[in-house]
């Protein structure tokens, strides 16, 4: 990444005022009440402490104004990750000054989804670059920034803390977690569950042997077998065990936070589901009620396809049933098994085909 | 290795040090006080590790609550600057006491800043220079590396920071740390000559810009001199400190109620500003002969009383009185004392003397509290006019040396002129005194107690000129003196006025703020003649001050109670005099038996064998309840499971159960760690046992250990001899 700008107004503004501590704010009551009594009292002992007291806020002010003076950061980090997955973050703390250090600097990296990480530096010599690793963690998926670097100091005496923010345009792509699912149930399944029907046009497998029809494709005439029974043979094919699935993601009936929870959780399973199967060398595609799917396809770039997709897949609402059934209608045609998952908890609720079965992860969470 | 924490720890300690180091340069306290920094930080590294124990932290729990009941106590006992003081002490051991947090350590700071606070407002030695460049220098480290380890604490990233330099090499951490203590170096430098830059500079104003630059608080009451200058302001206090009651009089009321003069002492000597007093020798008739009689060099014989003969045709007056606190070394007394004794413990070292200047103060010699119940007698002397009428001018009675102290007044011409003035028609002492006292007790001059600054030399003619306004000192002063330059011998008395009626106890109360100074002229042939130029004040405590006013009087009331019935409690039964009555009745060495042995054993070239076994039986009394706490404590350290806690019933059911353990181990059933139902079922194999005598006696065990039934010790003591083996006699009854 590179340097980040610094939103000139907001910084002056930052500079300037800084913040007290309470630590502060007691030392500046304690010299104000040494000052009335040294006026009061004419004691030269009095006068002492204060001219103490004072120049301590004296130095303080002066050398925590010049602590975050020519400093400048950059932030690298990796542009997605997985939800709960800590994503190191590299932080690099430059300074431009040629002759004062800086001391004791946090840096604090924050966002939406994200809680504030906190590094410290006690020391960034003059020319000098000091580096932190900090690890983020999200707490949702999709799409975040990180809104803000910031470096805060309160050097050296703590009564004031001064802050220098940067504003980032990092962005980070959440995925859902994917955990390991078994996919056995479904192979078993899917050959019962898909009815094998003809299909002139797709189909990897020998079904039957029949008459040629007028209209046949020439190109799936069985030679040898016709002349031997001396009459036309066409060759038929069926769809037999297909190795292509489409992960249908209900994302209707969003009421409330707890169905938006199990849609999490639908989501994540859906997501593990579809890392599974494209593991074992499945065309995997993805399809939701109101949001258009991915086409099947394989390999690891249809991997990161997918968990994109399921990264930014949105609820419909309350309502999109009809939205869902729909879309289920037009996947019917497609030479691919469905496999639809839901957040209900009750998934009959949904009226689908038996030809789709529905799979709540609440019910696989039960079940282990 | 440098270590944060460590260095951190040492700046605080160095705080410390500075604070405690600042008031040991106070003379009250003296070098001690730089010790006690030590102990704390020793007991500091150890109170670490003692911190994880719950019994350590208990009691500093009782500590400090023992100490906040203190508090209000330790205010009236050492002043409120004192008691602060020892605050802030105890509030620094109670946080060395623990663990070193951030918070901590900044409280510590704060303490360490009041020590010295508390040692500025008490003109300290030049020590205190050295103290607070060492408190400057310690806080400049303490701030900053508290501050380095917040940070520190609050960072959540798993690595620390790599540095690297401009060559790209990498700068490890102890040469950081280095770096970083080098600069808080520079920094506590430059903190110490800004500090003194900026006091150099600091803007000035005239002290008092909030009040008067001499302003002084005081309290009405008694002190040993009387000096005259300054402003101050009288707050009026309102405490009990004398009871008085008079056993002769009519229902306790002295008559004449303006009798009520009380002296402390006598104070003869004036220097400008100042009042002090002058050993006068005694002098004609009015010597106090004391008893045991005085030898001529002008020393007194003390004792527990002292008196002097009455002079006839005067009425005697007789008090009991009760002080709380004995002013200034003299006791007071209505005028004019003849004859005071001590109440109290025999064996109490106090004891009062005549002074020896002959002006009826009598002195009390005590150390430790002054507190005092003694009985006095006193005359009754105001002459009348007529007779003060005819005194002459010329004093013969009193001699030379004694008048020029008498006489000596310091007036300017005007004043004098206007004392000519006023006195201008006097012809005799007696008038000039009168037209005098009339003259301060005029529309010219106002009593008050919120006094002007008046200056150090010639206050009283700013008194008399200018001023006018002013409290009984200054009254008595003026009239003193400007009797004084008229020719007449003055001194001043210093006491109580007045005292405050109680129908119910039949007795006075006089207050602090009835403390009084008055005046008395020497008349030739008559003697002394008190003359109060003050006018009465008609104060009346309001608000808070009534209420404190009606506290302090039950409080001395109450203390009276205490030190005269409880503490000097002198009756009762005696055990010493009882075994001299004995043997006195017995005769020496007369009588057998055990009275004999008593008498013999008790006799006081044996007593030590009292004491000894006294001891021994004290010291195992002790002994035991130490012990006795230990194991208590010992025992609520115990997990919960092992210290459960049992009634009568139940413990009884736990003795049969022990019981019948015992039995069917005895016929070899192991019985560890089982219930009462698998008890029974290991029991089944045993041939010879008795199922339903011991399911009986394990359902009664149930039900007194578990079901909230009852088993006396009659049961349990029953129920145990019910056999459970066959081939026993069954002797209970079902």
């Amino acid at each position: 990444m590179r340097y980040l700008s610094l939103s000139p107004i907001r910084s002056v503004f930052r500079r300037v005022a800084g913040k007290w501590t309470a630590t502060g704010l007691v030392v500046c009551l304690i010299s104000m009440l040494l000052l009335l009594s040294a006026w009061n009292t004419g004691e030269n002992l009095l006068y002492i402490i204060f001219g103490g007291s004072l120049g301590l806020l004296v130095i303080s002010s002066v050398s925590g104004r010049m602590n975050l003076s020519g400093l400048d950061i950059s932030v690298d980090m990796a542009p997605a990750v997985h939800r709960g997955d800590p994503l190191p973050a590299h932080v690099e703390l430059r300074s431009r000054r040629w002759l004062l250090s800086a001391f004791s600097v946090r840096v604090i990296l924050e966002g939406d989804a994200v809680e504030p990480t906190v590094a410290h530096v006690l020391r960034v010599p003059p020319r000098a670059r000091a580096m932190v690793d900090l690890d983020l963690s999200f707490k949702r998926r999709g799409e975040h920034r990180l809104d803000s670097c910031r470096l805060r100091s309160a050097f050296p005496f703590g009564f004031y803390t001064r802050e220098k923010r940067f504003v980032l345009a990092n962005r980070v792509l959440v995925y859902p977690r994917v955990y390991p699912v078994s996919i056995t149930p479904f192979e078993r399944g899917m050959g019962a569950m898909v009815r094998a029907r003809r299909n002139d046009e797709e189909g990897d497998e020998y079904f039957s042997l029949r008459e040629y029809q007028p209209g046949d494709d020439i190109r799936r005439i069985v030679w040898r077998v016709s002349a031997r029974l001396g009459t036309l043979v066409v060759r038929e094919m069926g769809l037999g065990t297909l190795k292509t699935v489409i992960i249908l993601i209900d994302d209707s009936g969003i009421r409330g936070p707890e169905d938006l929870e199990r849609f999490e959780l639908a989501v994540e399973y859906a997501a593990s589901l579809a890392v599974a199967f494209i593991h074992k060398q499945y065309e995997v595609g993805t399809a939701a009620g109101n949001t258009s799917g991915i086409a099947p396809a394989r390999g690891s770039l249809q991997e990161h396809r997918i968990l994109e997709w399921f990264a930014r897949v949105q609820p419909a609402g309350q309502d999109g049933g009809e939205l869902l059934l729909e879309r289920l209608a037009r996947l019917r045609s497609e030479p691919a098994r469905i496999l639809c998952v839901s957040h209900r908890l009750d998934p009959g609720t949904l009226n689908l085909p038996q030809s789709c079965p529905v799979i709540s992860p609440v019910e696989v969470a039960t079940d282990g | 290795m440098v270590d944060l924490r460590q260095a951190m720890r040492g700046a605080i300690y160095l705080a410390l040090f500075g604070g405690f180091l600042a008031l040991a340069s106070v003379r009250v306290y003296g070098p001690l006080m730089a010790v006690v920094p030590t102990v704390l930080i020793a007991l500091n590294l150890l109170a670490e590790r003692w911190e994880a124990y719950r019994v350590f932290r208990q009691f500093k729990t009782v500590i400090s609550l023992l100490y906040a009941l203190f508090i209000p106590l330790s205010v009236v006992l050492m002043g409120l600057l004192q008691a602060v003081i020892s605050l802030v002490i105890f509030i620094t051991c109670y946080l060395l006491l623990g663990r070193l947090t951030v918070k901590s350590c900044y409280e510590l700071l704060l303490m360490a800043f009041f020590l010295v606070l508390g040692a500025v407002v008490q003109s300290p030695e030049p020590l205190i220079a050295v103290a607070l460049v060492i408190l400057l220098l310690s806080v400049v480290w303490s701030f900053a590396l508290l501050t380095v380890q917040a940070d520190r604490l609050a960072a959540t990233a798993s690595r620390p920071a790599v540095v690297v330099d401009s060559r790209s090499m990498v700068i490890n951490d102890t040469w950081q740390l280095w770096y970083v203590l080098g600069t808080l170096a520079l920094v506590s430098v430059v903190a110490l000559v800004l500090g003194g830059v900026l006091f150099l500079f600091t803007p000035r104003v005239e002290a008092g810009i909030f009040g008067r630059a001499d302003y002084q608080r005081a309290v009405t009451g008694l002190t040993d001199k009387v000096r005259l200058d300054g402003g101050m302001s009288i707050y009026q206090d309102t405490s009990a400190v004398m009871h008085v009651e008079f056993p002769e009089e009519p229902e306790g009321v002295l008559i004449p109620a303006d009798a009520l003069y009380w002296r402390v002492t006598t104070l003869s000597r004036f220097d400008g500003a100042e009042w002090s007093r002058y050993q006068v020798p005694a002098q004609g008739r009015e010597v106090p002969i004391i008893w045991p009689f005085a030898n001529g060099s002008g020393l007194v014989q003390i004792g527990k009383a002292v008196q002097r003969d009455p002079v006839q045709g005067r009425r005697l007056v007789r008090q009991e009185i009760f002080v709380d606190d004995v002013p200034t070394g003299a006791l007071p007394v209505l005028d004019l004392v003849q004859y005071v004794a001590l109440e109290g413990d025999e064996r109490n070292p106090r004891t009062v003397q005549w002074d020896p200047g002959g002006d009826y103060t009598v002195l009390l010699n005590a150390r430790g509290p002054r507190r005092l119940t003694y009985q006095a007698v006193s005359e009754l002397f105001q002459p009348s006019p007529e007779t003060l009428a005819t005194a002459s001018w010329t004093v013969t009675d009193l001699s030379e040396t004694i008048l020029q102290v008498l006489l000596y007044h310091d007036l300017l011409e005007s004043t004098r002129a206007r004392i000519d003035e006023v006195t201008r028609n006097a012809r005799t002492p007696y008038e000039v005194m009168l037209t005098l006292v009339n003259w301060l007790n005029g529309p010219d001059f106002t009593y008050t107690l919120d006094l002007p600054p008046l200056p150090p030399t010639h206050p009283i003619d700013a008194f008399l000129t200018q001023t006018r306004r002013g409290h009984c000192e200054l009254f008595a002063t003026a009239l003193a003196l400007a009797a004084r330059y008229k020719g007449i011998p003055t001194r001043v008395v210093n006491g109580y006025r007045g005292g405050d009626y109680n129908p119910s106890e039949r007795a006075y109360i006089v207050r602090a703020n009835m403390a009084h100074l008055w005046v008395e002229a020497y008349f030739q042939g008559v003697g002394w003649v008190r003359f109060d130029p003050s006018p009465r004040s008609d104060y009346t405590a309001t608000g808070f001050a009534y209420i404190r006013q009606r506290w302090s009087q039950q409080l001395l009331l109450a203390k009276m109670f205490w030190y005269r019935n409880v503490m000097g409690f002198q009756g009762g039964w005696r055990l010493d005099t009882l075994v001299e009555q004995l043997r006195q009745g017995h005769g020496e060495g007369g009588g057998t038996g055990a009275l004999e042995v008593f008498l013999k054993f008790t006799s006081p070239d044996r007593r030590g064998r009292i004491a000894l076994p006294a001891t021994l039986v004290f010291l195992v009394l002790c002994a035991g309840v130490v012990l006795g706490l230990a194991w208590r404590v010992f025992w609520r350290n115990q997990s919960p499971y092992d210290r459960v806690i049992l009634n009568l019933h139940q413990r009884h059911a736990r003795w049969l159960l022990r019981g019948l353990r015992r039995k069917l181990e005895r016929v070899g059933v192991d019985t560890r760690g089982l219930t009462s139902e698998e008890l029974l079922t290991r029991a089944a194999s045993v041939p010879a046992l008795d199922r339903e005598a011991l399911r009986w006696l394990l359902a009664y065990y149930e039900q007194a250990r578990f079901g909230g039934g009852n088993m006396t010790f009659r049961d349990f003591w029953r129920l145990r001899g019910v056999p459970i083996l066959r081939g026993a006699e069954r002797q209970h009854n079902r």
